[in-house]
């Protein structure tokens, strides 16, 4: 079902923005249209760029180095291998390999084939391999892909599911292929590139690029980043990563240099910093995370001049720490788009000066892009209206692989909110954004980061500025805990920061609670070391830990409980709130006790203490010390009104 | 403190090994031991630190009583709310509202006997009404005092404030957010207008925040789906967890007693707070609490604020605010 959808009815008047908004936040915004050449493929532009400049240095790995020149025939060699082995137009490659002067060349020798490539970590587990290989068999009328990979990482491919090249053992027979160019076999509508993305199911879905779209992108990028200069691009991040796309072919098109800098083993996230102690590169494109790891290295003397940010919501105190940590000027540039939309749809140039909110905007459509905030009704929203972020233009994708009804689900055709009456084709983001009075564009994280705590409507992204704001805390993440299903409770919020000292909770709790209302303020919070990073260097939420006792509170803070009593109904909350541990002055509520679990809680009590504990004796005594010493002073009562077992005389004084 | 703490634990265990025990009488301690096992030592510490135990064994003694007066909000100088939650009985019912009307409003939640899980749930409005009132005077001896009530609580709300009234407390106010009628349950034309048209406004709400046509009517399909099953079996299934199952059993007797109860006269103020004016032809029969107070007074929240939802955030304020209104003092 592809529906059109009434963004706005012919004739009719836009009820949720005036006409001088839509001229300016529907019509104006969106004038874009530039030139470029979409009758070419991004090999057409690379063999211009080696006709230009032959000898010019285009990747460097290490000591080792190739010219435009050497580029050109190594991946004309490439590709004349592949062609030989039946890869060609409407074939799909997958480029299975580590970071090398290499794996360019497989790129651009499967491209000049008129093959597609799907770019795979070389960190990708087995099984999530053997899915994207069976998925693209399974969109290919059952014939096998070919897998370009190397002779350390070919153990991982299973041999029923892909025809496997091995680049350093079949190098002998790549080299004795002619390495003079012949006519490219790739055209402008076919597919450059698949990316496989995790999908909310969890099965990758694999987004499909075509090479018009993808000289939109890198022909519009290369005007805006490099601006006619050459510069050295480091080649660091996941080749699965459609971030990586920028670095890949910008430089190619303009006559930079690309430098390959491989992870180790184990600590792939820190190859960020390996780039910025190498020194040798211009311009680097990173995602927030990764740039915060940059903020804490010394850059009084680094050459970087340029850096990209995309990916994640981009915050305002990290752009400026990086200006000022840098001696000469720099430009930083926030990039908004997903993969959907090749790379990137918009772009926003920090200004120290100008950009005060949490986040930096991000900015404008790039050329040939259309951004639209959409209400629930799909119709343009107004000012100071959450809406969710459609894109539309030559960047688009051209759908999933292989899975029409997703397609369906997300790219949509609509009538051109501009002119009421044309149609569209739109992408539906999931990201949330709104207009500010000035007309900027306020992102406003993804529309699954809005969750329902305490029956409020919650946006974690702002939480997230908020915190941010907090002088000691560098980094955070906020993430809904959601109740056991035994439990019942409510969800709970917890925030994660990385800080240089232990803060108190009573500290953050104080600074969140100046802006935000008491639902929007964390129940937990949890000190990190650093944040962790996915392998495109996003944080990776999934893997943030659970709050416990130790970790939701300074070492200080915390005060193991001492008496019998307190042990045990701290045994008893811990297994009840599923926290590991908790502490003497820790509340109840404060760990998520909530309305079901209250009534377990007592019921628990009143077993486990033989009291006749009451629901009013937690609300009034909600802390572990104040509740045991309630709990002692009940047993004590009823230890004093009970029959005495001991036999003998006895006696009775007043004290 | 820490340290002080674990010394008195320890000394209590040291007096019950010894079979030693102490109870309050008025301002005195005493003391019952078998002859000999009250050390001059153990005397000595006892009388040192007799007035920190004295107030532990009264502080024992006191959480043990009013165990339906639940509090949270015990500050302020505003007259007190003591509030009656809906048929389920949970106090958390009024935790926002509390919030936003501030520290200066004491705010007591009213737990009926049966929510524990322990003591058996009354099925009279007459019966709970008179559990609470005893307890709200062993509380607070005197008024004034004001009286809220939550949905299906209103009418136990209302005969609570009767009942202090007659015993000549000052109620200044009885407050009913969202009140049911008890004739909502004693129609059954009525039952069904407002249990369908409650139903279909849920569903409502909650296919407008789907994003297309095709998710919509999943959600529709999926709720159809989930009243056959609902139609099929008659009834709602059996919990087996003690702790669900009190709670549904306390659902049902209140039920029982809605329905029973008819409001009779009553010349206090009375103030109706509705989420929003199309409340009045909801089925829940606002206005016939005038047959019982004909100067009911009545406030509306803004539209879009829904019955099942007015108490929570972030439709709380509104409702606060329009509490504020209702009962601002002249030197306010």
């Amino acid at each position: 079902m592809n529906e059109v959808l009434p963004i706005v009815e012919e004739g009719v008047a836009l009820p949720l923005l005036n006409r001088a908004d839509h001229q300016a936040l529907v019509v104006a915004y969106n004038a874009t249209a530039a030139s470029y050449p979409s009758d070419r493929t991004i090999i057409d532009l690379f063999r211009d760029r080696v006709t230009h400049s032959p000898d010019a240095e285009a990747i460097r790995f290490g000591d080792v180095m190739l010219t435009y020149r050497q580029l050109d025939g190594r991946s004309n060699q490439m590709a004349a291998h592949l062609s030989a082995l039946g890869v060609g137009p409407g074939r799909i490659a997958v480029v299975f390999m580590e970071h090398s002067i290499e794996v360019v060349v497989a790129i651009l020798g499967v491209l000049k084939s008129g093959a597609a490539y799907v770019p795979v970590d070389a960190a990708t587990p087995k099984g999530r391999i053997a899915t994207i290989l069976t998925d693209i068999s399974d969109g290919t009328d059952g014939r096998s892909p070919v897998v370009i990979t190397q002779a350390r990482l070919e153990s991982v491919i299973s041999p029923d599911l892909a025809e496997i090249v091995v680049l350093d053992a079949d190098f002998a027979s790549i080299v004795s292929q002619p390495d003079s160019a012949r006519p490219s076999a790739a055209t402008p509508d076919a597919t450059a590139y698949i990316i496989f993305t995790s999908g909310s199911t969890g099965t990758p879905k694999g987004v499909e690029i075509a090479h018009r779209s993808l000289v939109n992108y890198i022909w519009w990028a290369a005007q805006v980043y490099s601006s006619g200069e050459r510069l050295a691009w480091p080649l660091f991040s996941s080749l699965a990563f459609d971030l990586t796309v920028t670095t890949l072919f910008t430089p190619l098109i303009t006559g930079g240099r690309i430098v390959v800098y491989l992870g180790d083993p184990g600590v792939q996230s820190m190859v960020v910093l390996k780039v910025i102690d190498d020194n040798a590169v211009d311009i680097m494109k990173l995602t927030p995370a990764h740039l915060a790891m940059v903020r804490d290295r010394n850059l009084e003397t680094t050459r970087l001049r340029k850096f990209i940010v995309g990916g994640e919501d981009f915050k305002t105190e990290l752009a400026r720490d990086i200006t000022k940590a840098i001696p000469h000027p720099v430009e930083i540039y926030n990039e908004y788009g997903p993969t959907e939309a090749t790379v990137g749809c918009m772009i926003h140039r920090f200004d120290i000066e100008r950009d005060q909110a949490g986040s930096v905007p991000i900015g404008v459509p790039a050329a040939n892009a259309g951004i639209y905030v959409l209400s629930e009704e799909y119709q343009p929203t107004g000012p100071g209206i959450i809406g969710e972020m459609f894109i539309a233009g030559d960047g688009l994708a051209r759908g999933y692989f292989n899975r029409p009804d997703l397609t369906d689900d997300r790219f949509r055709t609509a009538i051109d909110p501009r002119d009421g009456f044309t149609k569209l084709r739109l992408y539906k983001t999931g990201d949330l954004a709104r207009w500010s009075r000035e007309g900027r564009l306020e992102f406003l994280g993804r529309a699954d980061h809005q969750v329902k705590v305490g029956g409020a409507r919650v946006e974690l992204g702002e939480i997230e500025a908020r915190l941010l704001k907090h002088p000691q805390v560098q980094e955070c993440a906020v993430a809904v805990i959601e109740p056991s299903a035994a439990g019942g409770g409510m969800a709970r919020l917890a925030a994660y920061y990385v800080s240089p000292d232990a803060l108190t909770v009573a500290d953050l709790r104080a600074h969140l609670a100046e802006e935000l209302s008491e639902s929007m303020i964390p129940t937990h919070y949890v000190r990190l070391e650093r944040m962790p990073l996915t392998a495109n260097g996003k944080v990776d939420r999934s893997s943030l830990p659970e709050p416990t006792a130790e970790n939701i509170r300074s070492a200080q803070e915390f005060t193991a409980p001492a008496t019998e009593t307190e042990k045990t109904l701290a045994a008893l909350w811990c297994d009840l709130l599923k926290v590991k541990s908790i502490g003497r002055r820790d509340n109840f509520f404060e760990l998520g006790g909530e309305s079901l679990l209250v009534v377990r809680a007592v019921a628990r009590m009143r077993k486990v203490f033989g009291v006749d504990v009451q629901i009013r004796n937690l609300f009034e005594r909600p802390t572990l010390s104040e509740l045991a010493e309630v709990i002692d002073g009940m047993r004590w009562v009823a230890h004093s009104e009970a029959a005495s077992a001991s036999e003998g005389p006895r006696e009775e004084i007043e004290l | 403190m820490s340290a002080q703490l674990i010394q008195f634990s320890e000394l209590l265990a040291a007096l019950a090994v010894r079979d030693i025990r102490l109870w309050v009488e008025g301002d005195r301690l005493r003391c019952n031991a078998p002859a000999g096992a009250l050390t001059s030592e153990l005397r000595d510490q006892l009388q040192d630190r007799k007035s920190e135990i004295i107030a532990f064994l009264n502080r024992a003694t006191a959480a043990t009583r009013q165990p339906a007066i639940i509090p949270l909000q015990s500050g302020g100088t505003r007259p007190p709310i003591y509030a009656v939650p809906g048929h389920v009985g949970a106090p958390f019912t009024f935790s926002d509202l509390s919030k936003h009307l501030g520290g200066d409003q004491p705010f007591y939640a009213l737990q009926p006997t049966g929510y524990d899980g322990q003591s058996e749930p009354m099925d009279r409005v007459e019966d709970i009404a008179e559990y609470f009132a005893r307890q709200i005077v062993e509380h607070q001896p005197s008024g004034p005092y004001i009286i809220a009530g939550y949905c299906s609580g209103a009418p136990t709300a209302f005969e609570l404030a009767k009942i202090l009234g007659h015993r000549g407390a000052e109620v200044p106010c009885i407050a009913l957010f969202g009140p049911l009628h008890p004739t909502t349950y004693q129609e059954l034309p009525r039952l069904l207008y407002f249990s369908a048209r409650n139903r279909r406004e849920a569903i409502q709400r909650e296919m407008a925040k789907r994003p297309t046509f095709g998710a919509r009517l999943q959600y529709f399909g999926s709720r159809l789906q989930g009243l056959v099953t609902l139609v099929r079996k008659g009834k709602e299934p059996i919990a087996t967890d003690p702790v669900l199952a009190s709670r549904a059993r306390l659902k049902s007797t209140a039920i029982t007693a809605f329905r029973q109860y008819v409001p009779g006269p009553y010349s206090g103020r009375v103030c109706i707070f509705l989420p929003n004016k199309a409340w009045l032809r909801s089925g829940a029969g606002p206005r016939r609490w005038l047959r019982a107070v004909p100067h009911a007074e009545f406030f509306f929240g803004p539209e879009g604020c829904h019955a099942d939802s007015m108490l929570e955030e972030p439709d709380v304020s509104a409702i606060a605010a329009l509490y504020r209104q209702a009962t601002r003092e002249p030197t306010d």
